[in-house]
Parts: C-alpha cells; structure tokens; sequence
C-alpha cells in the first residue's frame, strides 16, 4: 500500500527588537541566568504588559510578505496551562482573531513549484527556558527568555514529504532574512518548528490522526524526524496499530521519536481575552505604511537578475539564496557593468574561499570595489585571468588593492609584442617537431607551443596574444 | 455542573472538598441561571457582539527601548526555592 505524509508546520520566529514584547527588558541573547527579567516578565501581580510597537510592526511585515489578510482589529488572549517556564500560568497569545490569516509561501519541489497555504501568523510572548537536573528531582529555570516577541506562522497541511517540509524552512528563513525581522538562528532558539503529521493512502484526500513533533534542532532534523514518524506511522496502519494522538519528542541521537509521556493534563488552554490589552486597531495608515516598506523579496529579486541583468535561472536563484552574497553582487555591479562574470566569480573562486573560512560575503576583507577592479585589469589584458585567481586569494586575505598586488609582485602581464615574439621564435626553434605537427593541421600542436611560452614567462604572458604570434610565426614558414 | 465545577477545579489547580464541590456548583448554578435571561429576553446571538473590554481605549503602545531589569538576587528573593541565580522547582518531565 502507497501511504503520503500529511504535514503542517508550526514555525516560531523571534522577533528582531532591542526591549521585550512587553516590558524593556532586552533581548540579547545569554546573560546570567534571570537577569534579564522584572516584574512584567516574572508575571507579579498587578504588573501590566504594554505592547513594543516595533514587534508589532516586524509581525505586519511578515504578514504581508506571506500574503496574509491582516486584521482591522487585533486582540490578545491568555492561554492558560500550568507549566514551571511560564510564571503567570497563561502565556498572552492570539486566539480568535489573529493579526493575519489565508497567506501562503510558494516553494519549489522537484516537480516544480507549489503553493502551501499559512493559516495564520499571529503574535505571542516566549516562556522562560527550563533545566533538568541529571538525575535529579528538580528543574531550574532561567526567565531571560520569558517576554520574547515571538511570531507564530502555521501552515495548512500541504505538505507531502519531508523533502518539501525542508525546502519550505529553508524558503521561509529565507524571507524572513529578507525582511530582516529576524536572526533566524536555530541553535540560538530565534526560530524554532514543530510538525504535525499524519498519513493516508496516496490519492484520499481526508486526514488521519496526527502526531505533534517537537524538539527539532535544524532543518534537517525536521526533515529526519519526519521521515522516521511517516515509516512509524506507515507501519502501524501495515500492522492494524492505532495511531494515537499525541506528542512526540524528536531524539537526534538516536534517530527515533519517542511519545512524551507529561504529567500534565490534556489541553483545555481556556482561552480567554486578555484583559490588560486593549484591542488595537490597525486599519489604514499603519498596514498601508508597511506594505510600502516591504523591502524586494527573494522571488522578485531572482526575476530582476534574470530580466534586467542577464543572468541565468540557477546563477541567479544561487545568488538570491544568500542575502548577504546577492547584497555584494549588486555593488559589484554599480562598478563594474559585467553581471555574468561578477556571478561567476562570486560562486566560484570567491564563496569557494569564504565558505572554507566560514565568512559571510559581508564580512569579506575583498569588498566589491575591489573585485570590480581586479576584473577591470583582467579586461585591459594587464593581467591573465589565471593570475587574477592568484591575485584574489591574496585579497581575500589582506584587502589590499588589485593594482597594488601586481606592482608588488611584478606580476603584470607580457603583452609587449616584441618582448613575446623573442619568446616565440626560442620555442619554434626548440620545439621544431611539434611546429611541424601544427602545420600538418595537428591544433593541439599550438596549445602546446603557447604552454611553452607561457612557461618561458613564469606564466606573465598574454596567452591571446602569445596564440596569434605563434600562428603568425608558424604560417610564415 | 458538579462534573464541570471538578473539571475546572482541575484545570486550575484547585483542591476542592466535596462540600465545597456541591455549594459552588449550587452557586454557579444561580449565576448562570441569571445571566441566562439575557438569552430568553433578548437576540443577542445576532445584534450584540461579544465585548472583551468595556472601555474605549485601543492601540496602546511603547517604544522598543531597553529598561533596567530587576538585579537577578532581587528576581530570586521572593522565590520558594532557588539555586545560585536559578528559580528551583520540581521537575516535570518523566522519563
Ligand atoms: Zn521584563
């Protein structure tokens, strides 16, 4: 029997601000534990939260960005659980009217692209982070995190492998990242996914009884957990197995999803309007202000690389892949007017020696300036494009000029026609069988003969040039 | 009700004799029952949207700047149980 996996994902962003949702509290990540906290973030009495405006914003942003209908009119619940990380036992979320709803995020799959559909994305506040003591009886527990503005995004069930669940991560931090709202770093918890999946037989479109995931630590774990939860699931149906309901806890060691059994009851959260919030109103100017603001997106980036400067479908969807890498290429290109061998460059020699050293293109030492001059004299014939792959790992390391290296080292190319044709007859002369050769129609013959000019120059000379004087020579005879 | 008055005990964490389960769902029953006129006299599925804040303020909002946060010793002081900078409790996780 063919089964597919039924996936929806739950993907929890932290927002990009300096003070916490509720309270001035900051954000930086570490501290000491709990000194990043006061009264509003511990959950004291007759403390009340007021709204950090910028979350609010950076939430609209992304709302539009993924298409979202934002709300006229947005309210707060609480969300009421008893749990040690979260001190006033209801976490202020969104309940019945969210800022935005009916969004979507297109992603592209091996068969093409595919449309999954965003249910929602609302705004909450994080608890605080929990501790266990090995082998102990107790927890501890640091609030520095309690208050983060946190953005919850959750997708329709749309999709079908955990190959598409990978790509529609990567594509949504990819969007986020564009938007800048957010650092979008797993291993700091600024983004963080949980999945729900189920399964059925290919081609019946009704949903079967889900299994919630949690404690993915990358997207790929998504992607392992979920290939090992749709084999779990796949069996048990094989089997006559009862798939229950419940959550299941991703172990990366082991490469398994086990049930977490809590001593907490099921879910009744008794939503309920949260009272120290007023509603807000968001029509007109504020959504409008925003949807002018939002800043090129990576599809209608890729569209402008292709269009306006000529480059190819996968040259210019790797470029876009990386913000900061297609934010260097379009500097290169206001001094430099080539954009296909800046491209060229840039995923060749250039990302080749930044990923060796785990640099991003912004923090490269060679700015775009520089790599537009040192292209510059590859053009004027100055210097060979060979050398200037030499000349560019020097600039990488140091950030000294182009110009300034080939004075250096003397490095300028031979294009002096007299200075080579001296070069060219010694290797006719030494090398009077292969000459023969060539002129029995043998072309290989030739590309030998300007390897040995060329060599004869320590590799400074132009090589078109040392191939003409070559022929010229060789038809002459 | 009294089902529903445990229940909700439950969920609040709250320990109830059994007296004390029959006297509040007694006067819950009441207050229910009252506030269920509404129902009988007037049409307020259709007309009356469900008010959450009965004052007219809205969109109020702060700055996003950092303020001093509590100095953690003074976090931890009204804390039941602590251990260096950390709040202690029982752990909750089973393995
Ligand atoms: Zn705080």
């Amino acid at each position: 029997m063919a089964y597919e996996p039924v996936v929806g994902l739950e993907v929890h962003v932290q927002l990009k601000t300096v003070s916490k949702m509720f309270c001035g509290c900051t954000t930086e990540f570490g501290g000491a534990p709990n000194s990043h906290t006061c009264p509003v973030c511990l959950g004291f009495p007759g403390t009340l939260p007021v709204l950090n405006r910028r979350a609010l914003v950076e939430a609209i942003r992304v709302a539009l960005a993924v298409g979202c209908k934002v709300s006229d009119k947005v309210k707060f619940h609480r969300k009421n659980y008893f749990y040690p990380d979260l001190p006033k036992d209801y976490q202020i979320s969104q309940y019945d009217e969210p800022l935005s709803e009916n969004g979507h995020l297109k992603i592209k799959t091996g068969g093409g692209e595919k449309t999954i559909r965003i249910k929602r994305v609302h705004m909450e506040e994080d608890a605080g982070k929990l501790i266990h003591e090995e082998g102990g009886d107790s927890s501890f527990v640091d609030f520095n995190r309690s208050g983060m503005p946190l953005l919850e995004i959750v997708s329709e069930p749309d999709i079908n492998s955990p190959e598409e669940a990978y790509q529609y991560l990567t594509d949504l931090k990819l969007l986020l990242r564009y938007l800048d709202v957010s650092d979008c770093d797993m291993e700091k918890g600024s983004l963080r996914c949980d999945a729900n999946i189920s399964i059925r037989k290919k081609g019946e479109t009704g949903l079967g009884t889900k299994a919630e995931v949690k404690n993915m630590n990358s997207f790929k774990a998504v992607k392992s957990a979920l290939e090992f939860e749709f084999e779990r699931q796949s069996k048990c149906l094989e089997t006559g197995e009862r798939i229950v309901q419940e959550t299941r806890l991703w172990n990366p060691d082991k490469g398994i999803t086990a049930s977490m059994r809590s001593k907490e009851e099921a879910h009744d959260y008794r939503y309920f309007p949260e009272p120290d919030l007023v509603p807000f109103t968001l029509q007109g100017d504020l959504v409008d202000e925003e949807r002018k603001n939002l800043p090129e997106l990576p599809e209608a980036r890729k569209g402008r690389f292709i269009g306006a400067l000529g480059l190819s479908g996968y040259d210019a969807e790797v470029l876009v892949q990386d913000k900061a890498t297609a934010d260097y290429f379009e500097e290169c290109v206001k001094f430099y007017n080539k954009p296909k061998i800046i491209s060229n460059w840039l995923m060749g020699d250039v990302s080749a020696y930044l990923n060796s050293k785990n640099l991003s293109a912004g923090d490269s030492k060679l700015k775009p300036q520089g790599l537009a001059g040192l292209l510059k004299e590859v053009d004027s014939g100055k210097i060979s494009g060979k050398m200037a792959k030499d000349i560019i790992i020097e600039m990488l390391d140091t950030g000294k000029g182009a110009a300034a290296i080939i004075s250096e080292k003397g490095l300028s190319q031979i294009s002096d026609t007299g200075e080579l044709e001296k070069f060219a007859e010694e290797t006719i002369a030494e090398n009077a069988k292969t000459a023969e050769d060539f002129l029995k129609g043998k072309d290989n013959a030739l590309m030998f003969l300007v390897g040995q000019v060329m060599k004869k120059t320590k590799g400074k000379a132009n090589p078109a040039v040392v191939n003409k004087i070559l022929r010229d020579k060789l038809s002459k005879k | 009700m009294e089902d529903k008055v445990r229940y909700v005990a439950r969920l609040a964490r709250i320990k109830l004799t059994d007296e004390e389960v029959t006297l509040f769902s007694r006067q819950l029953d009441g207050i229910l029952g009252y506030v269920d006129k509404l129902n009988q006299k007037l049409d307020v599925q259709n007309r009356t949207l469900p008010m959450s804040h009965p004052h007219e303020a809205s969109n109020s909002f702060r700055a996003d700047e950092v303020k001093p946060s509590l100095p953690p010793e003074k976090a931890l002081s009204n804390a039941p149980q602590k251990k260096g900078d950390f709040f202690k409790v029982p752990r909750i996780i089973e393995e």
